[in-house]
């Protein structure tokens, strides 16, 4: 245990009695006034993207070699169209992004059909 | 548990510049900064208001280089360190105080009126200031104070030591002893 001295105990007791609350009195609200704008950041389309591809390549995966082939094409169609239609407000350049992306995945998929 | 309060608002900044979460932290964190810089300024109310609003909009700018290692309030309070300095760079005015005078005339001043936490913090220098302020009023471990002033522990130290004598001293000079 530390033994605290006098003048520490005098100095600790008067800064604690002094210490004041300070209230906000519309300080947030200036703060909040002056912060500069800023983009809307691209860490949530990254992630849903990779999520989005990863889970594309796991569906192909799934369905190329397992025994619950039916009409591949439409469920698989269905499948994507309906995760990715939430995000499709974002803006164009995910529309761009996630359509070629569908185009990609359907051509690998037709590919390993052909085979 | 209040740590994790602000991690969840940080992340909600971080990802989508969420201003509601960030003005959450203003209020959370206002009063200790604005404290904190009252008792570095002297107690001038305007200058540590804009110092004040100055750290929160830099770390509103730098909150991805926030680390989750340490508190955010140990993050912001080493944001308004530097800005202290850089603003008190940009004055060039060094009022390094001579402790023997400030205490001197202290004495004389305070005999008059009641004792104030400003006008006490007046006879330390920057170092001991932000020190004896950090530790004492602000509960923060010395770790803490050397990652905020990047000062070594022993130097941390040893202005608590230099800064808890000449308080000491001022506030029995003062009577404080007698007040209690």
């Amino acid at each position: 245990m530390v033994m605290k001295t006098t003048n520490e105990h005098l100095v600790e007791s008067f800064l604690k009695e002094n210490k004041e609350v300070i209230k906000d009195n519309g300080f947030t609200q200036q703060v909040i006034y002056c912060l500069p704008k800023k983009k809307p950041s691209k860490i949530p389309l990254l992630i849903v993207s990779t999520a989005l591809v990863v889970f594309a390549i796991v569906l192909i995966l799934i369905i190329n070699y397992t025994s619950f082939w039916i009409t591949p094409l439409n469920n698989y169609m269905q499948t994507i169209t309906s995760i990715i239609e939430p995000f499709f407000y974002l803006d164009y350049k995910t529309i761009i992004v996630f359509s070629s992306l569908l185009t990609l995945i359907l051509g690998l998929d037709l590919f390993v059909d052909s085979k | 548990m209040s740590q994790l309060g602000d991690i969840a608002l940080i992340a909600r900044v971080t990802l989508y510049n969420d201003t509601e979460a960030f003005s959450r932290l203003v209020i959370k964190h206002q009063s200790a900064l604005r404290r904190l810089f009252l008792n570095l300024t002297n107690g001038n109310k305007a200058l540590s208001d804009d110092l004040a609003q100055e750290t929160f909009i830099k770390a509103y700018t730098h909150i991805r280089q926030f680390k989750l290692q340490a508190k955010f309030t140990t993050w912001l309070f080493s944001i308004a360190y530097n800005l202290f300095y850089d603003y008190k760079r940009s004055q060039k005015k060094e009022v390094s105080i001579d402790s023997s005078d400030a205490l001197e005339f202290k004495t004389s001043f305070s005999r008059t009126s009641t004792l104030d936490l400003h006008n006490a913090l007046k006879i330390l220098n920057d170092n001991e200031k932000i020190c004896i302020t950090l530790f004492y009023i602000e509960d923060l471990r010395i770790q803490d104070i050397a990652k905020i002033t990047q000062l070594p522990k022993g130097t941390i130290k040893s202005s608590l030591s230099r800064g808890r004598i000449k308080l000491a001293d001022y506030l029995k000079k003062n009577g404080y002893e007698n007040y209690k």
